[in-house]
């Protein structure tokens, strides 16, 4: 007994001692919860702010997963892990309000009625090194987004026909109407930024910003640090004036409350949860096992209702020519025979405040194009006997379809939950699971093997011709006919909220409420955590911290 | 000696060209086009295709390698796909913590698990030595990520004794934080590595107890403490360096998921992403890197060898 107690007294005392040797800094604040400059030195106090308001100061850090992966604003290709951050170095030309309306903000903005025409008016504008916005910087930046190729080519600079430079104004003359052009201008997820001239002439053609010294945008803040698979440091721009236009959302004030906003770069669950709870990160997710614990120590739940949809999408193209999913009768059986509520349930981990039954292309809010077509098209009706006879009429004999998803995701709890349902009515299924390096490429391949494939997408605000899933080939599962085509050439090519484009939305509407290429199981609400003392202070479907302040 | 390092080094040539070559291919067979990964799901397939003939990615496979293992002669690892920076360079910026991981976790394996052993060998069949083993079977059994997720809410958020995510800088706060910062990391990813150690002292010590000269010397009257630490403990460490080189290259495979729990930005988590995403030039010359330190440590493990027995003949 005495050699035991030795034993254990030994052992203490060696965990006392590794312990001793390092846990004598433990009560200093953790390396994320330190605000920085580039070269590591730790930021001095802030002196008292000239600004009056007391929601000014303090540093912000967010936990991401998001690992960005250039410093050029054109070649950011709207992905969150660049954006993310800059959205708050660099502005657009005109911007996009939680209302779906426009309004200037680096230029004051004439489009004409018919959609030919766009006039841009450079205001009194300064760049964070101090230098004024030419309209010449204008033109070489959307120049230089439409080179770059992608959305703000297809969607913008390839309609433009003509291009009139006058004192501070552009006119772009476009070739058709484009019912996306203001909305890609106006994406603050970019790649419609607003660039120095100089730094693109600088940098020539093809070339990338890898100097963070030419990362000069008009944005609210400045970049000071970027290490992007662990920080990225955004300190306050002491030239920028803030401008009111009464616009909501984005298109609100940016009031840089923070002094600094960190995003730090957190890519386990597990890890960004305690980091939360340990009081490292301002803002982040929290585990759902850890939800309850984390509210009673009082963290702040968020949900934003940022209209993610989920929904599969049956493979129709030519490759999978032979399977039973080319049946419309079968993919009217699949719809009847679903129950959306415990497939969101599945998604959102037993939440029900985190989704809405709501299978539309646009919001409710959106009074020109909302229509509940989809909705009263067998959606959620949970019958299994309507669901036998479509299966009857489609000539299903038993075989197996291939279901993909990627491991230990949204996809996944989904598509366990629905194959259930599915085998209910007499549906085999393989459910196909693979890493979520693998899924995107997979999915998005007609050949690959699937029947089946799962997608996630935000609705659209203004057009419901901006929703991917009514015309990308994957997120409709490659789906094609003469009627499709015609529809979505009168919604794309007719003014937003004219009575054509709305009749067109309302057909399309109708078509797939028909043909179910794809099913919407509902639209998800994005769930965040604060800390106690933080005001997210924002509206709209894409997070932005400007105007979010320390109550004390 | 050189002659022997020499020698050592031009025979693991064969090994480095099949680590190139299986890496290489293995990571083009699987399954995920980096091209779709990073350009997000919306991109334009003709932006997909831009981006793979930029990269080199549609050129047959045969070609990649042969330029592959080109630039690789003439010294030149690749840009990382992803964030087109050199990829050597993204795994110097990635070095630090993972090498001080691995340190520190070998530091504390072996400062633990060897005494651990001597105690186990010396009651030999007391409750001390079942204790140990029992802790030993339940260390070996223990997963990392669960200890180290155990360790974060225990000792980070309940206790608040140290840091329960991220790791920092010896640049910016100096070693000692920068260790504050590894504790819990280091004894998660070592605690397997400390029972095995202890086990395998435990049974070497009780082997060299048994042999002449340990008799011999206590037939010469010197104390049971200068038995085990001056005759015993020196024989009985050889095959025990062996375990702890083993150990270090397994740690530089463990740090991949004790750096994802942890949060650190070191080399291991880099290979994580980088696999997830497909940075086919990032994942090679990580894993080529690996396979050098490995092989760099076994000669050094060598050379201990020599030092700890002399009878051992380079040759």
């Amino acid at each position: 007994m005495k050699k035991c107690k030795r034993l254990i007294s030994m052992m203490v005392l060696l965990m006392l001692f590794i312990s001793t040797l390092t846990a004598c800094t433990s009560q200093e604040p953790p390396a994320s919860a330190i605000p920085e400059t580039e070269n590591g030195d730790e930021l001095e106090e802030s002196e008292e702010s000239p600004l009056k308001d007391d929601r000014y100061g303090g540093d912000l850090v967010i936990a991401t997963s998001y690992i960005s992966n250039t410093l050029d604003p054109h070649y950011s290709a709207g992905a969150t892990a660049n954006y993310q951050w800059m959205q708050y170095v660099y502005e657009n030309a005109i911007c996009l309000g939680a209302d779906g309306k426009y309004y200037p903000q680096i230029c004051d903005f004439e489009y004409a009625e018919d959609g030919l025409s766009l006039k841009l008016t450079v205001r009194d504008y300064y760049f964070s090194d101090g230098t004024k916005v030419t309209i010449d910087d204008v033109v070489a930046s959307f120049e230089r987004a439409g080179k770059v190729g992608g959305s703000f080519y297809t969607k913008v600079m390839s309609l433009v026909t003509d291009t009139k430079i006058e004192g501070n104004s552009v006119t772009y003359t476009f070739s058709s109407v484009g019912v996306t052009t203001l909305t890609e201008i106006a994406d603050v997820r970019g790649p419609g930024y607003i660039m120095p001239k100089r730094i693109i002439d600088k940098l020539g053609e093809g070339n990338q910003i890898t100097d963070m010294a030419d990362v000069i945008g008009t944005g609210c803040y400045v970049l000071t640090k970027y290490d992007p698979d662990v920080e990225i440091v955004l300190s306050r721009n002491e030239n920028y004036v803030v401008t009111d236009f009464g616009g909501t959302g984005i298109a609100a004030p940016h009031n840089a409350y923070m002094d600094t906003i960190t995003f730090s770069v957190n890519t386990d669950s597990n890890s960004r949860t305690a980091g939360m709870i340990a009081g490292d990160y301002s803002i982040g997710g929290i585990t759902s096992d850890m939800a309850p614990y984390a509210e009673k120590i009082g963290l702040r739940k968020h949900l934003l209702s940022n209209q993610w949809t989920h929904a599969i999408f049956f493979n129709l193209s030519e490759e999978n020519k032979d399977s039973i999913v080319q049946n419309k009768n079968f993919r009217k059986a699949v719809r009847a025979a679903l129950d959306m509520d415990a497939i969101m349930l599945s998604i959102f981990e037993g939440d029900s405040t985190r989704y809405e039954l709501e299978p539309s292309a646009i919001p409710a809010s959106n009074k020109t194009y909302y229509n509940e077509i989809l909705k009263n098209a067998d959606y959620n009706i949970k019958d299994k006997e309507l669901a036998k006879k479509y299966l009857e009429e489609s000539g299903y004999n038993g075989e197996e379809i291939t279901w993909l998803v990627s491991e230990g995701s949204a996809f996944y709890r989904a598509a366990v939950a629905a194959i259930q349902m599915l085998e209910d009515i007499g549906i085999k299924v393989n459910l196909w699971v693979v890493d979520s390096g693998s899924h995107g490429s997979l999915r998005a391949d007609p050949a690959a093997g699937h029947d089946i494939g799962a997608w996630e997408t935000q609705k659209a605000m203004i057009n419901p011709a901006e929703q991917s899933s009514l015309v990308t080939g994957t997120a409709a599962g490659w789906w094609t006919n003469d009627t499709k085509t015609e529809l979505l050439k009168k919604m794309q090519g007719t003014i937003t909220g004219s009575e054509e484009s709305v009749a067109a939305y309302k057909a399309f509407c109708e078509l797939v409420a028909e043909e179910v290429p794809y099913i919407v199981f509902g639209t998800g609400k994005t769930l965040t955590y604060t800390q106690p003392n933080v005001e997210l202070n924002y509206e709209g479907i894409i997070s932005y911290y400007w105007n979010t302040y320390f109550t004390e | 000696m050189i002659r022997f390092i020499i020698k050592r080094l031009l025979s693991v040539l064969p090994v480095l060209i099949i680590v190139v070559t299986l890496v290489f291919f293995l990571m083009r067979i699987i399954p995920g086009d980096p091209a779709t990964l990073m350009l997000g799901d919306d991109a334009a397939p003709e932006d997909i295709l831009a981006f793979r003939e930029m990269m080199g990615l549609n050129d047959p496979m045969l070609k990649q390698y042969i330029n592959y293992v080109k630039d690789i002669l003439t010294g030149d690892w690749g840009d990382s796909l992803y964030y087109k920076t050199p990829v050597f360079d993204n795994i110097m910026k990635r070095m630090e913590p993972t090498i001080l991981l691995m340190l520190y976790s070998t530091f504390l394996s072996v400062s633990i698990g060897i005494p651990f052993g001597i105690i186990a060998a010396k009651r030999r069949n007391s409750i001390a030595d079942y204790s140990l083993t029992t802790i030993s079977i339940f260390g070996t059994s223990i997963p990392v990520f669960w200890l180290g997720i155990m360790m974060i809410y225990l000792f980070g958020v309940k206790m608040m004794w140290f840091p329960v995510q991220g790791y920092i800088p010896i640049e910016k706060g100096g070693l000692w934080k920068a260790l504050y910062s590894l504790t819990m990391p280091s004894f998660a990813l070592g605690f397997q590595h400390i029972s095995s150690i202890a086990r395998y002292t435990r049974s070497t010590m009780l082997d060299v107890m048994n042999n002449d000269y340990v008799r011999t010397a206590r037939a010469k009257g010197l104390t049971e403490t200068k038995v085990y630490y001056k005759h015993a403990l020196k024989n009985s460490l050889a095959p025990v360096v062996t375990l702890v080189g083993f150990s270090m290259a397994g740690m530089l495979g463990g740090s991949v998921v004790t750096e994802t729990v942890f949060n650190i930005p070191g080399m291991g988590k880099l290979a994580y992403d980088s696999l997830m995403r497909r940075d086919y030039t990032q994942e090679q010359a990580i894993i080529l890197f690996v396979a050098i330190i490995f092989i760099l440590t076994n000669i050094l493990l060598d050379i201990i060898y020599k030092w700890l027995d002399p009878r051992i003949e380079f040759d």
